[in-house]
C-alpha cells in the first residue's frame, strides 16, 4: 500500500504508522492529509509513495477536507470507499482543532488518525499541546522547558460522543490494525490516536523506535485502550507495568528531568491509570 | 413610477406586507422592486419597507426619499422617526387608525386615508389583543384608497404569501378595502 | 417563468437548478437567506444534495475542495469576513485547479462592524486564482450562477460571482426562473477528469520543484486567457437557449458622449435610470464591467476607444492606491494611442447610497472637473 523510497526519517514512527493503517484499510480507501511529516514522506512531484488516491489539503483542514470528500464521493454513489484523514498532533490537537471539533460533532463518517509525534516535527521541532510536561524543543528550550500537560484530546473527543476512539502504537501492530479494522465496520466519525516516536525531535537512536514505543505503554504513560460512544472504555492488553523512568530516560529531550519532577510524573500517571483502569474493563483477548 | 414607504414596528410584518404589496402590483402587470431599510432590527423598533412599481422595467436601485405614498401601521410613529415632510407633493399618507392624530402638520395638497386595521384584525382574531396583526389589512386598504392595485391582485397575493392564517388574512384585506376612507382637511 | 425573488432566493434557485451535489455554508448577514434556502430545499427533497452545516467559513471553503477534489459538483456562499477567513483556501482552490462557485455577498469589511454594501471583500481576494463576475440584478445572479458551474467545470478553475448586500440580496424583483429541463440542456452533470478514485490511484498536491510550479502558473495564466474566450462561448449558448446576452464589458450609448461613467453591480442599474431621466446636459455614457478576473483588457480597450473622458465609479478602495477598477482600467489604457482622460471616482462604501441625483451632479462637477483635479474623487455621501 505504501511504495519503499517515501521520505521518512530512519526510524520514523509515522511511517511505520502509516503503511499499517493502509494495510488494515485495504484498496478501497482515499486519503486526505494536511501539512506536517506525513505528507512530506509521502514525496514531492513527481513521484508518490501511497498506492492509494491521495490528497494533499491545507494545514488544519483535514478533517473538513476529508469529510467533504466522504460526502462527494457519496453523492456520487459511492459509499463504499473509506475516507481517512491522516494528521499530526499539530494539525490535529492545534490548528485542526476547530475542524475536528466541527467534523466529530456532526458525525461525519471519516476515520481520522492522529500520528502523534508530540510536537511541530516537519518545521524543526516546535511544541504543539501534544508535547509533554518537561520536554525540551526548540520553542521550550532548557529554562523554558514545556511547562503544560499534553492535552487530553481523548477526554475531549469522548465528550463529543463519537461512536469510536483508540489509542495505538507501533510497538503493537496487532492491536493498531486490529483497531482499524474494528473502525472500519463503523459508520460515523472514528478516531485513532497512534503515538509514533520521533528519533530526531525525542532525540533518541532511530533502532529504538519501537522500544520506546512499548515502553510508552509499559509506563502507562501512554496506555491502550478503545472508547465506545464517548461511554465505554475498554483497555486493550498491555505488558506488565514498569515505572516512568524506564521510558524518560531513554530520551533525550527529558534530558533535564529532575528527581522531583520524576516522582510528579510517577504520581500522575499512577493516578490516571487507576481512573481508567475503573472506567475500563479489561478486553478479553490474549495479548 | 410610484414609490412607496411602509413604516411600522419590528414584529408587524412590515417586510411582508412591501413583499405582498410588491407582488400584487407584479399581479396588475408592473414591474416592482421591494426592499426594507436595512440594519439590525428587532420587535418593537421602528422599521420601513419600500416599494417601487412602475409600467416599465426599473434599473435604479437606491433608497426611497420621496415616496408617493406613506403607509403607516402605528400612528405614534409620526411622533418619532417618521417624517411627513418626505411626502411627494401632493402624495398619500394612509394610516392604521380610527382618526387623523391631532395636531400634525400636514403637508399641501396631501390626501389622506385612514383605516382601523386593529379593530378588523381582532374582529377576526388574527394576532393576539397586544399584537394584532395589520399588515395585510393595510395591504388591503392601500388599493382600496389608491385603486392602483385589485383587491383580487392583493388576496392572491396573500394566499401565495401569507405564512399562516391565509382565509383570515385575505377576509382582513377584504374588510379594510371596503372600510377605508378618505380623510377631507 | 417569471417570479418575484430576492437576490438570496435568486442565488438558491440558481444553485438548485444546477444540481449542486455537496453545499458547505456558514451563515453570515447579508447571506444567511442563500444557506436557509438552500437548507430547506435539500430537507423537502427538492434538491438531491448533502448539506453540510459547517462550524466555519474555512470549513465550509475546506469542505468543498474535498468534495470538488472527489469529482462532485460543491457550492459555497459567503460575504466580507467569512470571505477573507477563507483566503488561504481560496488559493488552494484554485491551485488545485477546483470548479467549485462561490457567491460572494458584497459587504465592507470589518474593523468597525458595518453591514453595509462595498466590493473590498471580493476585490480583496483577486489575486487567488479565482475567475470573478460582479452582478446588477437578481436576473444576472441567477443566470452568472449557472454559466459560473459551466465555465468552472469546462476550465478547472473556481469562480467567485459577487452580488451586492442589500441592493441586490434584499431587493424583491421580477426574475425569469428556467425549467429544470432547460438548465440541464445548458449545464450537464459535472464529469470530473481527475478526482480522488481507488480505481485510478492518483495523489494530488505534493511538493513541488520550483520549475514545476513556474509552469503551473504559466499555465494557469494561459486558463485565464482561455476564460475569457470561453465565457464568450456560453454566452452565446446561453443566449440561444435562454434569450439573455452577457459579455465581459458592456458599453452602452457611449459614442458621442462628453463623458463615460464605468461601473459594475448594483451602480450601474442607478446610473442607467439617470441616463434615462436625463434628456438636458451633456451626453453621458455608460460602460458596465461585468467579468473583472481575467481582467478583460481587449473588451475595455475596444469599449473606450475614441471616448474623450472617462470616470471610473468604484465602490471600493484599495486604501493608500485608490479604486480598483481604476487602477486596472488605468493599467490597460497604457499604451493605447489617443486614449481617453481618465478620473476615478470613490463612492457608496459602506453601503452609503448613490441616487440619479448624485450621479447628476456628480456627471456636471467630473465635466468641469477633468485635467484640473488630483487622482481620486469622492462622493458625496
Amino acid at each position: 500500500m505504501v511504495a519503499p523510497g517515501h521520505f521518512a526519517c530512519p526510524g520514523c514512527g509515522e511511517s511505520i504508522a502509516f503503511r499499517h493503517v493502509l494495510h488494515a484499510l485495504g484498496r478501497n480507501t482515499v486519503v486526505v492529509t494536511t501539512a506536517g511529516c506525513g505528507s512530506v514522506v509521502d514525496g514531492y512531484y513527481p513521484t508518490t509513495a501511497s498506492r492509494v488516491p491521495f490528497f494533499h489539503c491545507s494545514f488544519g483542514t483535514a478533517a473538513t477536507t476529508a469529510a467533504g470528500v466522504k460526502a462527494g464521493l457519496e453523492m456520487q454513489g459511492d459509499r463504499r470507499t473509506h475516507v481517512l484523514a491522516w494528521a499530526g498532533d499539530g494539525g490535529t490537537f492545534d490548528i485542526g482543532f476547530q475542524s475536528l471539533s466541527g467534523a466529530a460533532e456532526r458525525n461525519e463518517d471519516i476515520l481520522y488518525v492522529c500520528y502523534d509525534n508530540e510536537a511541530y516535527m516537519n518545521t524543526g521541532v516546535q511544541r504543539s499541546s501534544a508535547t509533554p510536561k518537561g520536554a525540551w524543543t526548540t520553542t521550550t528550550p532548557k529554562g523554558a522547558l514545556e511547562d503544560r500537560p499534553k492535552k487530553n484530546l481523548i477526554a475531549i473527543l469522548a465528550a463529543h460522543e463519537i461512536p469510536y476512539i483508540a489509542t495505538a502504537t507501533v510497538a503493537y501492530l496487532e492491536d493498531l490494525e486490529e483497531k482499524v479494522k474494528r473502525a472500519k465496520k463503523i459508520a460515523g466519525f472514528r478516531f485513532i490516536h497512534i503515538l509514533s516516536p520521533c528519533p530526531p525531535g525525542w532525540i533518541f537512536p532511530p533502532e529504538k523506535t519501537i522500544r520506546l514505543a512499548r515502553l510508552a505503554v509499559t509506563s502507562r504513560i501512554f496506555p491502550l485502550f478503545e472508547v465506545e460512544n464517548g461511554k465505554e472504555y475498554s483497555l486493550s492488553p498491555m505488558d506488565e507495568k514498569v515505572s516512568v523512568r524506564e521510558y524518560i530516560q531513554g530520551q533525550g529531550r527529558f534530558r533535564n528531568f529532575t528527581e522531583e519532577e520524576m516522582a510528579m510524573l510517577q504520581r500522575n500517571v499512577d493516578q490516571a491509570w487507576d481512573d481508567l483502569a475503573a472506567k475500563a474493563k479489561p478486553k478479553k483477548r490474549k495479548p | 413610477m410610484i414609490e412607496i414607504k411602509i413604516s411600522g414596528r419590528g414584529g408587524q410584518g412590515v417586510v411582508l406586507a412591501s413583499q405582498i404589496l410588491a407582488m400584487a402590483f407584479f399581479k396588475c402587470r408592473r414591474w416592482v422592486q421591494a426592499f426594507p431599510s436595512f440594519g439590525a432590527e428587532r420587535r418593537g423598533a421602528p422599521v420601513s419597507a419600500f416599494v417601487r412599481a412602475d409600467e416599465k422595467e426599473m434599473t435604479l436601485r437606491c433608497g426611497i426619499y420621496h415616496p408617493t405614498w406613506m403607509i403607516l401601521f402605528d400612528p405614534y410613529l409620526l411622533e418619532n422617526s417618521v417624517g411627513l415632510s418626505e411626502i411627494r407633493e401632493k402624495g398619500s399618507l394612509l394610516i392604521n387608525g380610527r382618526e387623523m392624530p391631532k395636531g400634525m402638520k400636514i403637508p399641501k395638497g396631501a390626501h389622506f386615508f385612514v383605516v382601523d386595521a386593529i379593530a378588523i384584525a381582532h374582529g377576526l382574531g388574527l394576532g393576539s389583543a397586544t399584537s394584532p396583526i395589520v399588515n395585510t389589512a393595510m395591504v388591503g386598504a392601500f388599493a382600496g384608497a389608491s385603486k392602483l392595485i385589485t383587491i383580487e391582485s392583493v388576496t392572491e397575493s396573500i394566499r401565495e404569501m401569507a405564512p399562516a392564517q391565509r382565509e383570515k388574512n385575505e377576509m382582513a384585506a377584504r374588510e379594510a378595502y371596503k372600510l377605508v376612507k378618505a380623510v377631507v382637511l | 417563468m417569471r417570479r418575484l425573488l430576492t437576490g438570496n432566493e435568486s442565488a438558491a434557485m440558481a444553485v438548485k437548478l444546477s444540481r449542486a451535489q455537496v453545499i458547505a455554508a456558514y451563515p453570515i448577514t447579508p447571506q444567511t437567506a442563500i444557506a436557509e434556502k438552500l437548507a430547506e430545499d435539500v430537507a423537502k427533497g427538492e434538491l438531491e444534495a448533502r448539506y453540510m452545516k459547517v462550524e466555519s467559513e474555512t470549513a465550509a471553503m475546506a469542505a468543498c475542495i474535498g468534495a470538488s477534489m472527489s469529482g462532485a459538483r460543491a457550492f459555497t456562499a459567503t460575504s466580507s469576513q467569512g470571505l477573507a477567513l477563507m483566503h488561504e483556501l481560496l488559493h488552494w482552490a484554485s491551485g488545485a485547479r477546483l470548479p467549485i462557485v462561490l457567491v460572494n455577498v458584497n459587504r465592507s469589511m470589518a474593523a468597525p462592524w458595518s453591514l453595509g454594501v462595498d466590493q473590498n471583500d471580493s476585490l480583496s481576494q483577486r489575486d487567488t486564482g479565482w475567475v470573478q463576475l460582479y452582478c446588477e440584478t437578481g436576473q444576472e445572479v441567477l443566470d452568472s450562477i449557472l454559466i459560473a458551474f459551466k465555465l468552472a467545470e469546462g476550465m478547472l478553475l473556481p469562480v467567485m460571482v459577487a452580488m451586492e448586500g442589500f441592493f441586490l440580496s434584499h431587493y424583491f424583483e421580477p426574475v425569469d426562473v428556467p425549467s429544470p429541463k432547460e438548465v440541464d440542456r445548458f449545464l450537464p452533470r459535472r464529469k470530473a477528469k481527475y478526482r480522488l478514485d481507488p480505481k485510478k490511484p492518483s495523489t494530488f498536491g505534493g511538493g513541488v520543484s520550483s520549475g514545476v510550479l513556474y509552469s503551473l502558473r504559466q499555465r494557469m495564466q494561459a486558463d485565464m486567457e482561455g476564460v475569457k474566450r470561453f465565457y464568450n462561448r456560453l454566452c452565446h449558448q446561453f443566449e440561444q437557449l435562454f434569450h439573455r446576452r452577457y459579455s465581459a464589458v458592456e458599453a452602452i450609448q457611449t459614442e458621442g458622449s462628453e463623458l463615460t461613467l464605468v461601473t459594475s453591480g448594483t451602480l450601474t442599474g442607478t446610473v442607467k435610470a439617470f441616463l434615462k431621466e436625463s434628456r438636458k446636459g451633456p451626453k453621458v455614457g455608460l460602460v458596465k464591467v461585468r467579468m473583472f478576473r481575467p481582467f478583460p483588457t481587449a473588451e475595455i480597450r475596444e469599449s473606450l476607444k475614441g471616448l474623450k473622458r472617462i470616470a471610473i465609479l468604484d465602490r471600493n478602495l484599495s486604501p493608500g492606491s485608490g479604486g480598483i477598477f481604476a487602477q486596472e482600467i488605468k493599467a490597460s489604457l497604457l499604451g493605447v494611442e489617443k486614449a481617453p482622460r481618465v478620473l476615478s471616482v470613490v463612492g457608496g462604501l459602506g453601503g452609503v447610497d448613490i441616487t440619479p441625483g448624485h450621479i447628476h451632479r456628480l456627471a456636471s462637477l467630473l465635466i468641469d472637473q477633468m485635467g484640473k483635479t488630483p487622482d481620486t474623487i469622492w462622493m458625496e455621501p
